[in-house]
């Protein structure tokens, strides 16, 4: 009986691990993905009569980044995207001849979006000498800083949204908003609608009750629009209903409800919002601008609005030929804003990797990044006195499936 | 306003007593503890969405066929896993660790086949609301209200009132002794896997188009709160299961009411612990009498 019930136990627990901890198989080794996407790329784009930007065939030694992200588990979309973002960048400097024709290779490990693993992966790539880089982390962004710092590794993250991550050391950097920047955006958002009275709808998390303290804080020191919280409600990561936080929300006389949630908890909110009151606005952080938002909230999403930097739709080349790229190594889904902060972060990483004239010296790497005067798909990702990019949104509303800039 | 909220809470309640009414069924025949249940459950939705979306099946041949998928998946489970160990004669614990094992397995593979993102599940009777007493109560509520109660007639009368059933309350009572008589007793757990299963993927694809999503971690929260509805109702009674998985809807929605989204579960799960300790086999289960 022991025999049989470990025999079976066994059996689930290396399915369970093949099946969804594939990032065990990409740990440590290069990315197949990006190798192959790299490969076809190229030809594609000699193939389109691109050869404007088609430099010379990189050789030599690869330039090792790695990208740390959520690739399995729950958060494995935000994982996906981050990785797609990165490998775009990846494929447009190998295409351009590399960093000093050099090929760049970007390592993707599984973070599984567990803090522990975080950890653990961080003092794998942080002892690892051919690494010139890192991209990432998505849970452990707040645990991690100090090992890369000790190791002179630079660390730019496109996800990390609590204020402490970038001050760990000298060589974190935040290429996304912290809170109380995005929290400001929202707020210019609401500000669009008009509406004085606030719900507040936030994930019970760490995150979530940071944010909406935040929003407290900023509208108890400076509320020119006069807004009011009159409710405030902490809803479950992976809840799926919420007619009762909404009949709170009506209940209490709120216009707009400002949600501090990621976009899986925003969809069936609004879903729900319109049917049960469908007076109220919704308005929601930069994490809602992506596609699947849009597709599963269909019309019952119209009128949310979310601040973003980035915007799929401009029509500036470096824009265009990024979502061209993407929808090439995604098999057709559009970008979304962490994709692009991954995007370029990636870049500002490569381009100071470039700057230092291919000697690879960390030191100048970190100065680099930090000194960098990229003009990237976000604006400008030059780092302020902390080592955080100074983000401009754009206010953006749903309508009719798409995001469009809010009137 | 409370009004509304009692609604809210049935609708929410008949979601879990769904889902509940399938881990009841699987215990009263087997004894078993099916973890994989809400696995199941979310597999038949995206046996369902598949169907509709990629396929582009009429909704209910989509539907029928998905419920079929669904239910060869839980004969498959039971053949490959569950069978052996009960030819060794082991049905308690490596039974239930494996029901959670296949319930990673098929989480895992949706993940991979499907990523973990969000999928638009058609709205399958949005047909508007009405209103009663100023709430308004949605066809969608509705329906899923209906098909409870359809599945737990259907599976009371499968269970009381066929020679399928009294060959399962054989095997559930004395195994050996069914096999004795003539009954095979593989045969029989296999079509309770099946209707089990079946019964799993009718609840997904009804709660999935109620929220009009679908994503691999869908059965998480509401496959564990169906669980503690069916105890909460007496685990192995099917009509245990609906009153339990109204119960706790609706504790949720008054909690909410009440005290604030933040105290959802604790209230929920303070009822069903004060519930349990005075009534340790549920509200309408039966303290099952051991023959020596």
């Amino acid at each position: 009986m022991k025999k049989t019930a470990a025999v079976l136990l066994a059996a689930a627990m290396i399915l369970g691990s093949l099946a969804g901890c594939g990032g065990k198989e990409e740990k440590g080794e290069k990315s197949g993905d990006t190798k192959a996407a790299a490969a076809e790329a190229g030809g594609e784009t000699a193939g389109s009569g691109d050869e404007g930007t088609k430099g010379a065939e990189p050789s030599g030694e690869p330039i090792k980044i790695a990208m740390v992200g959520a690739m399995t588990g729950p958060y494995s979309e935000y994982g996906t995207v981050i990785k797609t973002g990165c490998e775009v960048a990846v494929k447009q400097w190998n295409d351009k001849g590399g960093i000093h024709g050099r090929p760049i290779e970007m390592e993707v490990y599984d973070e599984k979006g567990e803090r522990e693993e975080g950890l653990a992966l961080a003092q794998l790539i942080s002892g690892d000498e051919d690494v010139y880089g890192v991209i990432g982390h998505f849970m452990s962004t707040t645990v991690v800083g100090k090992l890369y710092g000790d190791a002179r590794m630079p660390l730019i993250c496109p996800t990390a949204s609590a204020e402490a991550y970038s001050s760990q050391s000298d060589c974190t950097f935040r290429l996304n908003p912290t809170i109380k920047v995005e929290t400001e955006a929202m707020l210019v958002c609401a500000d669009a609608v008009g509406k004085k009275k606030l719900g507040v709808v936030y994930l019970n998390d760490d995150w979530g009750n940071r944010a909406s303290a935040t929003l407290e804080q900023i509208l108890e020191e400076n509320n020119p629009s006069g807004y009011e919280i009159v409710a405030k409600e902490a809803i479950l990561g992976g809840d799926m209903d919420y007619s009762s936080v909404i009949s709170n929300l009506k209940a209490a006389g709120a216009e707009t409800a400002v949600m501090f949630c990621y976009y899986d908890s925003v969809v069936p909110f609004s879903i729900k919002a319109a049917q049960a009151y469908p007076e109220l606005r919704i308005v929601c952080g930069g994490n809602c601008y992506n596609e699947t938002f849009l597709s599963v909230g269909g019309k019952d999403v119209n009128g949310c609005l979310a601040p973003t930097a980035f915007d799929a739709n401009a029509q500036d080349e470096a824009t265009q030929t990024f979502v061209k790229d993407y929808l090439e190594i995604s098999g057709g889904s559009m970008p979304s804003n962490m994709s692009a902060q991954a995007y370029d972060a990636m870049s500002v990483l490569l381009e100071a990797i470039d700057s230092t004239g291919g000697e690879l010296d960390r030191e100048a790497i970190i100065a680099a990044v930090r000194d960098n005067q990229h003009e990237g798909l976000i604006g400008s990702c030059k780092f302020d006195e902390n080592r955080d990019v100074i983000f401009e949104f754009d206010a953006m509303e749903a309508k009719d499936g798409a995001w469009v800039p809010c009137e | 306003m409370f009004l509304e909220q009692i609604v809210n809470g049935i609708a929410i309640g008949m979601s879990y007593a769904l889902v509940a009414v399938g881990y009841s069924m699987v215990f009263g025949v087997l004894r078993l503890i099916n973890f994989s249940h809400s696995a199941v459950f979310t597999f038949g939705a995206f046996a369902v969405w598949v169907g509709v979306e990629m396929l582009h099946l009429n909704v209910f041949l989509a539907i029928l066929a998905g419920v079929a998928i669904t239910g060869v998946l839980g004969i498959g489970l039971n053949k490959m896993a569950l069978e052996p160990l009960r030819k060794k004669g082991e049905t308690g614990m490596p039974a239930l660790i494996t029901t959670i094992g296949m319930s990673y397995i098929i989480i895992n593979v949706l993940t991979i086949v499907f990523g973990s993102q969000m999928r638009r599940f058609p709205a399958l009777f949005n047909w508007g609301q009405i209103h009663i007493f100023g709430a308004a109560i949605g066809w969608q509520q509705v329906m899923i209200a209906l098909a409870c109660l359809v599945l737990l007639v259907t599976l009371s009368l499968i269970v009381n009132k066929t020679k399928s059933g009294l060959a399962m309350r054989a095997v559930q009572q004395q195994p050996t002794a069914a096999a004795i008589n003539g009954i095979n007793v593989n045969h029989v757990i296999t079509f309770v896997f099946f209707l089990g299963a079946a019964s799993a993927a009718i609840a997904g694809t009804l709660v999935a188009a109620y929220y009009q999503y679908v994503r691999p971690s869908f059965g998480d929260v509401i496959g564990l709160k169906a669980f503690a509805a069916a105890v909460l109702g007496g685990i192995g009674s099917l009509p245990g299961a609906v009153l339990g998985g109204l119960i706790v809807g609706v504790v949720e929605s008054l909690a909410v009411f009440a005290l604030g989204s933040t105290y959802i579960d604790l209230v929920a799960y303070l009822v069903m612990f004060a519930v349990l300790l005075i009534r340790p086999t549920g509200l309408l289960g039966r303290k099952g009498i051991k023959k020596v």
